[in-house]
């Protein structure tokens, strides 16, 4: 059974572990947010990517929620002590896997050849691929001025209020090869728990791909990021209420209007069932909060599961 | 055109208890449908399988093959071949109907139940084929421990990990 799955950074990766250890993990292909990336002290951080490919290979920080486990700041610390930028928190593991990208980059392989060559390397199964191989970033407009990704989210802690998404170079984003594949070829697409704003919505903003999803002639499910109208982790519940209005699974189904299935959300908001249902959104009642391992995985079965058309 | 319909209950709610492989098996299903289908359509079943069956096939006509989900055995050679051969049915040990084949939508009738299969061949005029993956239904355990050599990709890989947890 062939799953496809849009992802964003911490906690779609954490979703898709669950992902790979309930289906066959050389039938999963994930389909990764690449609005994130930017260039630190040279070096191009792809950090969606990172991520999923960290969890995957079983790399990943679970405490933190991002990065390597067993990770050191020695090289960022040096290179602070000589003026250069230390906001982006580059761990010294992390940083073998910037160095590899990219000089792979400059020689002018493409970010999917390169993930897959990574990936490769550390032994991951799945499939992951950057939406697109062509530029595209997240630009948030806010009443402080507007920020690419990360200087809002990690330099500027996400205070600042966001007023619109954009995203540059969505008119001429193509999607990555194996992308468009993927998505013909799933039995099932997933829209990982992950900020439909700011880590769903940049793969969506490349037109081939909404489109492919839009004509699926499978079912696509989302999982909603939030338990109890709160996010986990990450702005999603403050951008939710501030550009849709309210934090219950009917406005995530709203994010993704048109192109899900179903959605499944944690029973905490079971009492909005019928609001998503009459938005034609099936609704899906299931724990969410992904503690462990096991809990992953009943997750991603929960959302396999839901695959059986109402 | 060849179109496949899988009931199944979201949950994985079966006799086994264990969703986790209600849902590989589901994959292998799925598979091997994958490989010879046109269209291939999993059914929530919450209420019955044979009202969740009626319900999808109500608006459709043409030849239909409705596979149940409990079918790990289950090759795209079998499915073929009962899809050929429609009207035909695989009914399972006990006497209930693991597959059915059908030349036309409209002529679904939910009959499943214990007996099932004795009313499918009746009401059809179906033939009862006996194709080795259709037949092996898994309702217990110890269904499962008869047929595991022949067991798809997914329900072994799931057998494997429950051995693998066990064994820790």
């Amino acid at each position: 059974m062939k799953v496809a799955g849009l992802t964003g950074g911490v906690g779609g990766a954490r979703f898709l572990r669950g992902v790979v250890a309930a289906v066959d993990p050389a039938d999963v292909t994930a389909i990764v947010n690449v609005g994130d990336d930017l260039e630190v002290l040279g070096l191009s951080v792809s950090p969606d990517l990172d991520s999923v490919l960290y969890a995957l290979a079983g790399l990943s920080d679970d405490e933190r929620g991002w990065g390597r486990a067993e990770e050191t700041w020695h090289a960022l610390e040096a290179a602070q002590s000589f003026g250069g930028a230390a906001w982006f928190r580059l761990g010294d593991r992390d940083l073998g896997l910037h160095l590899v990208r990219t000089q792979l980059l400059r020689a002018g392989q493409p970010l999917s050849s390169v993930t897959a060559r990574l990936a490769a390397a550390v032994g991951v199964e799945a499939a992951i691929l950057p939406a697109t191989d062509d530029v595209l970033r997240t630009w948030l407009d806010t009443p402080n001025g507007s920020f690419a990704f990360q200087e809002w989210f990690v330099s500027r802690a996400h205070r600042d209020p966001v007023n619109r998404v954009r995203f540059e170079g969505e008119a001429d984003a193509r999607p990555a090869p194996g992308v468009l594949e993927a998505l013909h070829e799933a039995d099932v697409i997933l829209l990982a728990p992950s900020n439909p704003y700011v880590s769903i919505a940049p793969i969506l903003a490349v037109e081939r791909i909404r489109r492919a999803i839009e004509r699926r002639r499978v079912p696509c499910i989302a999982v909603s990021p939030l338990i109890g109208g709160r996010a986990v982790k990450g702005p999603a519940a403050v951008m939710l209420q501030r550009l849709q209005g309210g934090t219950t699974p009917v406005q995530v189904a709203q994010c993704y209007s048109g192109l899900i299935d179903a959605l499944v959300f944690d029973l905490s908001d079971a009492q909005h069932a019928d609001a998503v249902a009459q938005h034609g959104v099936r609704p899906v009642v299931a724990p969410t909060l992904m503690s462990d391992a096991d809990a992953r995985r009943r997750l991603a079965e929960a959302c396999l599961d839901a695959m059986a058309v109402a | 055109m060849a179109t496949y319909v899988i009931p199944y209950r979201v949950g994985g709610k079966t006799r086994l208890g264990d969703p986790g492989l209600a849902l590989a098996m589901l994959s292998d299903v799925k598979d091997a449908v994958n490989e010879i289908a046109d269209e291939a359509l999993v059914v929530d079943a919450p209420g019955g399988q044979g009202d969740a069956v009626a319900a999808e096939l109500a608006a459709r006509r043409g030849p239909i093959t409705i596979v149940n989900s409990d079918l790990p055995c289950v090759t795209p050679d079998n499915l073929q071949e009962l899809t050929k051969r429609a009207p035909a049915i695989v009914a399972a040990r006990d006497g209930t109907t693991n597959a059915v084949s059908i030349l036309d939508a409209a002529d679904f009738a939910p009959l499943y139940g214990p007996g099932s299969a004795a009313r499918f061949a009746a009401h059809l005029g179906a033939e009862r084929l006996a194709l080795p993956g259709l037949r092996d239904d898994v309702d217990t355990w110890e269904d499962l421990e008869r047929i595991r050599d022949r067991v798809g990709r997914n329900t072994r890989r799931y057998l494997e990990k429950l051995e693998r947890v066990e064994a820790s």
